[in-house]
């Protein structure tokens, strides 16, 4: 019954196709893979025969020789063969020609760094063309979604991407379901004094804004994406504790636990059999919804760059990139957008659809 | 029980809930790795006796509880300390101070603005159930609640500043306008004001809804029905004033997410606000503001949730009997 209540829901249908979509392509990543390190110079100024050298810009018009690119043959082919669109697609080289760099002096940075300064040279002579050449190119159809700052496919970075924010929810949120259940049931079922300290704590810790409190811890533990979703779970257990207390409040005077607790079932086969699993639904239904707003605020987080760190993607620290060139580039910034808006809103309608289709007194109640 | 009765018993129950959040907001500084003093001096650290003298002007030798005993009485006069990281030395609670107006301002719009839209769309949603409005408005007030603020901002600069160039694209007022107008404030308002009020108004939405549907299920306006008024009457004298009575308490609940907005918001759109610190002192790991921030955002929540409390007992009396 419930099923088909929400099978007739259109937003949440909606919800369940794009969020199935989204999965998938997150799960073909082996396409994407190479979308962090794509380098597309322009073709026109190199000759087959010709020596390649990546060369590092280190002063106005003076440049060192860094490496030989033929110790990369297969970037070399990719710069060569470039209108035939062949992409580095070896992760390997492209890991020893980072190490080659950081061997040189670069260890401290971050390795999309380089690509900026890199530039070739052939015979001696240093070319305008370098790997930034097609750096902020807009929307076409070799790139959908046009390129970013560092000359990356912005579409892969997106599909790349998907797969930090998707996760980061579940993470997220099966921390704060298992912290919140516990203190939760225990408030519930124990009551007393008990009872009256831990709801004292959850009001208190409710009205710290969540991002404020968020950012303080980052700054204890400092940024990255690991840490955030571990925090954002540590921190949102209040609410569901306040729900499954209240579930357990209501259902623990009814008669089938007088009847288990008659026949002598401990309290915790009590909780984890007889009211736990009456208390599901409600709690489905806040994990969906909890889902959203974990995605949202890992997004903010990353944003402000004390989530996931470059050069990993996330449409959070993507949007950071699209802020900083959002008067060249406006490409940049408008579709890790969308992906988290068409995320969140999907995992709000079926929350919603399933609250509608699990309580149907509720329909419309927020 | 009178209001004035209920008022001062609901403001005793913030005294708990101050020290508790204190708590929380003490142990974070003190969870943070490297001492403070070798945070202030730097790469002077290593030299021990200096160490130990800003460990003992810190009141760092002490033990833990008479620090936190200490750190309470000082915030309890308005003392925060001093930045270690945004500006040594200077006093966070004179860094604060010129802080705290522009996100009141900017949370207090958000949210006018943001009942201003909710409140006819939700009536008229409820009202016309199941037509297209209704549907269109379910699906906005969903986009609402689910768009990242932090790019709309981006996009709303992008359109009204970026492209057509109508708005400005950041900060309080125009540094090279000499006197800034009211009107020149209200303008650099607008975007960071509708992007924050966006999730806001998006939850509003779905609650006057469903309130409203609520209240003309009930008796009362089915007598009013029978009565013969007319239907806008009963519409607007009889349902909304009913239907809007738990928007008080509603807006009290919203008030941690309107403030954990601002931080994004005020960040984006280079507000100088309270959230904007609080960003910058993470980057510059200034803990003692990071701290102060903590228990000013938890004050704000508090109070406004106080306020919604005693202006709902005042508007409906039922509850201060509870």
């Amino acid at each position: 019954m419930v099923y088909k209540a929400f099978s007739r829901n259109k937003r949440a249908l909606f919800g369940v196709s794009v969020l199935l979509i989204l999965y998938s392509l997150a799960g073909f990543t082996f396409i994407n893979t190479q979308a962090d390190y794509r380098w597309l110079p322009n073709p026109n100024e190199i000759h087959t025969g010709e020596k390649l050298y990546l060369v590092q810009q280190s002063d106005e018009n003076k440049y060192a020789i860094l490496e030989n690119l033929n110790d990369f043959p297969s970037l070399k082919e990719a710069i060569k063969n470039f209108d035939n669109k062949v992409p580095i697609n070896d992760r390997d080289e492209y890991k020893a020609l980072i190490t080659t760099l950081r061997d040189m002096g670069y260890e401290d940075e971050d390795p999309s760094d380089i690509y900026k300064k890199v530039y070739f040279i052939q015979y001696g002579r240093v070319y305008k063309v370098s790997l930034i050449s097609v750096e902020n190119q807009p929307p076409s159809l070799n790139h959908p979604f046009g390129t970013d700052d560092f000359g990356r496919d912005v579409f892969s970075r997106v599909i790349y991407a998907s797969r930090i924010s998707l996760t980061v929810g579940f993470i997220a949120v099966s921390i704060a379901l298992s912290i919140g259940i516990v203190v939760g049931s225990i408030s519930g079922y124990y009551g007393g004094i008990m009872d009256q300290i831990i709801m004292r704590i959850v009001d208190i810790w409710m009205s710290i804004p969540g991002l404020v409190l968020l950012i303080a811890m980052v700054s204890v533990f400092g940024p990255g994406l690991f840490k955030a979703m571990i925090l954002i779970g540590i921190l949102s257990w209040a609410s569901t504790a306040r729900l499954i207390r209240g579930q357990i409040l209501s259902l623990k005077e009814q008669g089938f636990i007088e009847a288990a607790r008659a026949s002598g079932a401990s309290d915790m086969r009590i909780i984890f059999k007889h009211l736990l699993p009456n208390a599901m639904a409600p709690l489905i239904v806040d994990a969906t919804l909890f889902l959203a707003s974990a995605i949202l605020l890992e997004a903010g987080l990353s944003f402000l760059g004390l989530g996931a760190q470059p050069p990993t993607a996330s449409w959070g620290n993507m949007l950071t990139d699209g802020q900083k060139y959002l008067r060249t580039a406006w490409w940049i910034a408008v579709y890790p957008g969308i992906a988290i808006f068409l995320t969140v809103i999907s995992f709000n309608f079926i929350g919603d659809g399933l609250r509608d289709a699990i309580d149907p007194r509720l329909k419309g109640v927020r | 029980m009178s209001v004035l009765n209920y008022a001062f018993r609901r403001t005793l129950l913030i005294i708990p809930m101050l020290l508790g959040i204190s708590l929380i907001s003490f142990s974070i500084i003190h969870l943070a790795p490297g001492s403070p003093a070798a945070t202030i001096l730097g790469p002077k650290a290593l030299d021990p006796a200096a160490l130990e003298r800003v460990n003992s002007n810190l009141g760092l030798d002490k033990p833990i509880y008479l620090q936190y005993l200490n750190w309470i009485s000082s915030i309890s006069q308005g003392d925060f300390g001093v930045s270690i990281g945004i500006m040594p030395g200077k006093s966070v609670a004179d860094l604060i101070k010129s802080r705290i107006l522009p996100t009141l301002e900017l949370t207090i719009s958000a949210l006018l603005l943001a009942l201003l839209v909710a409140i006819p769309i939700g009536v008229i949603s409820a009202t016309r159930q199941y037509s297209t409005f209704d549907h269109l408005a379910t699906i906005g007030a969903f986009s609402g609640i689910s768009l990242p603020n932090f790019w709309l901002a981006l996009m709303l600069i992008l359109v009204f500043s970026v492209e057509l160039g109508w708005l400005p694209s950041s900060g309080l007022i125009d540094p090279r306008i000499n006197n800034p107008t009211i009107l020149d404030y209200i303008r650099h308002l607008l975007i960071p004001a509708f992007v924050l009020g966006t999730a806001s108004m998006g939850g509003l939405v779905r609650f006057i809804r469903a309130s409203m549907l609520e209240v003309l299920r009930q008796d009362y306006i089915l007598t009013a029905r029978a009565k013969g008024l007319s239907e806008r009457r009963v519409l607007y004298k009889h349902a909304l004033r009913n239907a809007l009575l738990p928007l008080v308490t509603i807006i009290g609940m919203s008030i941690p997410g309107l403030l954990s907005g601002a931080v994004l918001v005020e960040t984006v759109t280079g507000w100088p606000g309270m959230g904007r610190l609080a960003v910058n002192a993470v980057f510059a790991r200034d803990y003692p503001i990071i701290m102060a921030l903590v228990m000013i955002f938890s004050l704000l929540v508090i109070l406004g949730n106080l306020i919604a409390d005693i202006v709902y007992s005042y508007v409906d009396p039922r509850i201060r009997y509870e």
